[in-house]
């Protein structure tokens, strides 16, 4: 579904990404885990096309993301770190938005947005404006409208920041879901115990190498996932 | 504290000038002295002229017939008409709707120091305005009539004086919009609304302002009386200017001391206030609020909505509506004065009338620029349209269409209407629909272009990059510049060959460059916009 070969992006002279390579399959959930500053962001958003790299090949579902960005945006959803979404909107509005930039029926739409805003509890506050939306309901708007499309691939950056518990879990169930019905799922958490019991995969990146990946288990072994991570952080 | 304070705020109001959004680093002090240089060039060179104009045709008849204190009144006013119409919505949005607001008031900062911070941008804003008006008033005033010791620091004291009811009337009104606008529903509009109101009282006094001059001329010294009789405050300020030592320790110590009350009154009701926009009543859901389009739909919905949701976005980048529907009521009112302009004082025949009547049509059309801040406005939600599966050239199509759908519909309302009044010939007729609007496609693009080539996308108040922004001040000089290069080719063209013909050539050249504006937004601007 994903493959990222020898990725490499700078800024200035500081190499925020140093020839990442990392393949991700259908129906697997995979973690990327690392210190603030390591490069998950910017890996995400290269994988996004939001960000032009300067070296390397991403590829989805064998589509290059540089050549034919907008066929890869297609298959995606992308919530980011923090979400900065049209204040001046409402919640619906922006949900049609995407849905009408997707171009998913009305129908699909309606369906969609009756059961997860039910389940998140926000079906009422869509009429409200963006603005008016806390940090938490503003991301559960995002999430909605990542899964309005039915995407193939799910880019998450930090997507339990700022998420109640039970909106939480119900995201997790989500993921559950979508990767049982084919999808991919690569996601940043700083929360290691989360990435520990949710994730198929984990990568962990440091200074913008990749320094390990692979299954769960191989990565973690007999030890705790915060005990690899810091670890190999060198603490 | 409050040194860190201004200092962000300052550096925030005059980013332009320091830092190079585009190299992403500081400008060089050259090119911050350029820019500031080209900032005043701009004010004191169109505004400060029409007001040297004025103060040079009052200030001697006046002090003529004894009423020279009426002088500093009628430019006193006109500073404090000018300062307030400058910064009221700056006001507004620099208090209350920064996005630090909530930063700012978490952290231990007393509000009376985040006031007096915010304040000081909105009191120097106002200050520029106010200035425009009232520096030439007292430069002609010390040229024609004194220069002394105490006509210099009356003409000081004047001018702070001034500033200082600029700062009280914009704080009041700011307060003002804000209580309201947490009360209001659609207050988008009806700020609009009442701001045009405010307008067009403030241009019909502009428009009749001649005749009030020279009615004020003739009858200066009966004026003066009925004032000092019945308004005596209004010539105790006007004596300030004139060197009055008590008028002028008097009237600063009072414009200072209302001023510390405003700002005390500001700070006290400055948190209520900031945060009061959850308080809102809350919206209910329509069973008919799930609707689908299509993608351009979607994309011009989308920048629609932005340029609707925002008062400060539809005054300062649509309020060419307002004056092109005018002119089209003007032209169907009184069309006499067209004719009477160019045909019987400047000796023009029909045809040319026509031109020039189209070339005032693309003045108009000119103060409509959404596009100039259209990318800047993106700001931190830039990542949502560069994450999805659009192109960036029908992202970039969309904000477009707005300023076309803005301008074209009015000015093609208007160019009918002033071609029907004008008795145009066939010919004519069409191309005064025709010139007009191609005017407004190369306009387009080009405030499209320049934003493109110059965004703020990290403001945290709407106001810089609609107000502040070098984009702006580029796309409206530039275009400026473009209409009076037509106008004075039009000028001496006439003689030789048929208005037609150059209206004609006109049209064909805003075709020719807008096909290669449009060609540049389509790779070079795409590209730009999907890297920002």
């Amino acid at each position: 579904m994903l493959e990222i070969s020898h990725l490499t992006k700078t800024y200035g002279d500081k190499k925020a990404v140093d020839d990442l390579s990392l393949k991700i399959e259908p129906g697997e959930i995979y973690g990327f885990i690392g210190h603030n500053g390591a490069g998950k962001t910017t890996t995400l958003k290269s994988v996004v096309g939001i960000l032009k790299f300067d070296g390397g090949e991403i590829k989805i579902n064998g589509l290059s993301v540089a050549e034919n960005a907008i066929e890869c945006k297609k298959l995606l959803a992308y919530i980011p770190d923090n979400p900065d979404l049209y204040d001046f909107m409402t919640g619906i509005q922006y949900l049609n938005f995407i849905g009408d930039i997707f171009g998913v029926d009305q129908q699909t739409r309606k369906e969609r947005i009756q059961k997860y805003g039910d389940m998140f509890e926000i079906s009422n506050d869509l009429a409200q404006p963006i603005s008016a939306l806390s940090h938490g309901m503003k991301q559960k708007v995002a999430i909605i409208s990542a899964w309005l499309h039915d995407p193939k691939l799910i880019i998450m950056d930090e997507p339990f920041v700022g998420l109640d518990p039970k909106a939480s879990f119900l995201l997790k169930e989500m993921m559950h879901e979508a990767v049982k019905s084919g999808a991919a799922i690569f996601f940043s958490t700083h929360v290691l115990e989360v990435a520990e019991k949710l994730c198929d995969k984990i990568a962990i990146i440091k200074n913008g190498k990749l320094i390990k990946c692979g299954t769960t288990e191989e990565v973690k072994g007999d030890e705790s996932l915060e005990s690899v991570f810091l670890e190999l952080e060198g603490e | 504290m409050l040194k860190t304070l201004l200092k962000k705020q300052f550096f925030e109001w005059g980013r332009t000038f320091f830092y190079d959004e585009k190299k992403k680093k500081s400008r060089s002090k050259g090119a911050t002295i350029a820019y500031i240089a080209l900032y005043v060039l701009l004010i004191v060179g169109l505004l400060g002229g029409m007001f040297t104009v004025l103060a040079n045709s009052l200030c001697l008849p006046l002090y003529a017939a004894g009423v020279g204190w009426l002088y500093f009144v009628i430019t006193g006013l006109l500073g404090i008409a000018l300062g307030t119409f400058g910064s009221v919505f700056n006001t507004f949005a620099t208090l209350y709707t920064a996005k630090d607001n909530d930063l700012l008031l978490s952290m231990p900062i007393p509000e009376k120091y985040i006031v007096i911070s915010r304040l000081s941008t909105v009191y120097i804003l106002g200050t520029l305005f106010a200035t425009v008006a009232t520096l030439p008033a007292v430069i002609i005033h010390l040229v024609q009539v004194k220069c002394s010791a105490l006509s210099v620091i009356g003409g000081i004291l004047f001018m702070l004086v001034v500033s200082l009811i600029v700062l009280v009337l914009s704080c009041l009104l700011g307060y003002f919009v804000a209580k309201i606008s947490v009360k209001l529903k659609n207050k988008s509009f009806i700020t609009v609304a009442a701001s045009l109101l405010f307008f067009g009282v403030y241009y019909f006094i502009s428009f009749k302002s001649n005749e009030i001059i020279q009615n004020i001329i003739a009858n200066a010294a009966e004026i003066g009386e009925k004032i000092e009789g019945s308004a005596y405050f209004l010539c105790f300020f006007g004596k300030m200017g004139d060197g009055n030592a008590v008028s002028f320790a008097v009237c600063t110590l009072v414009s200072l001391a209302a001023a510390v009350l405003t700002c005390a009154m500001i700070a006290r009701s400055f948190r209520k206030i900031a945060t009061a926009s959850h308080a809102q009543s809350k919206a209910k859901r329509r069973a008919d609020d799930i609707k689908t389009s299509g993608v351009g739909a979607a994309l011009f919905g989308k920048e629609m909505k932005r340029f609707t949701s925002s008062p400060n976005y539809m005054l300062n980048c649509g309020f060419g509506v307002v004056f092109i529907a005018a002119a089209a009521v003007f032209l169907a009112v009184k069309p006499d004065m067209l004719l009477e302009l160019f045909e019987d004082a400047l000796g023009f025949d029909r045809s040319a009338t026509v031109l020039f009547t189209s070339l005032i049509l693309c003045l108009l059309s000119m103060m409509n620029d959404s596009a100039t801040a259209s990318v800047s406005l993106e700001g931190k939600s830039i990542w949502v349209l560069q994450s999805l599966p659009v192109d960036a050239k029908k992202v970039l199509h969309a904000k477009m269409a707005v300023q076309l759908v803005i301008t074209c519909v009015p000015l093609l309302i208007c160019s009918v209407v002033a071609a029907i009044v004008l008795r145009a010939g066939a010919a004519a007729f069409i191309l005064m629909i025709i010139l007009p609007q191609t005017f407004a496609f190369i306009t387009a693009c080009f405030d499209l272009i320049v934003n493109i080539r110059n965004p703020i996308l990290d403001w945290t108040n709407e106001i810089v990059p609609l107000k502040q922004s070098m984009s702006v001040v580029v796309a409206l000089l530039v275009s400026f510049l473009y209409t009076a290069a037509f106008s004075v080719g039009g000028y001496f063209a006439v003689r030789v060959i048929a208005p037609e013909i150059f209206m004609a050539a006109f049209s064909a050249v805003n075709c020719v460059v807008s096909v290669l504006l449009l060609k540049w937004i389509n790779t070079k601007g795409a590209r730009i916009y999907s890297e920002l």
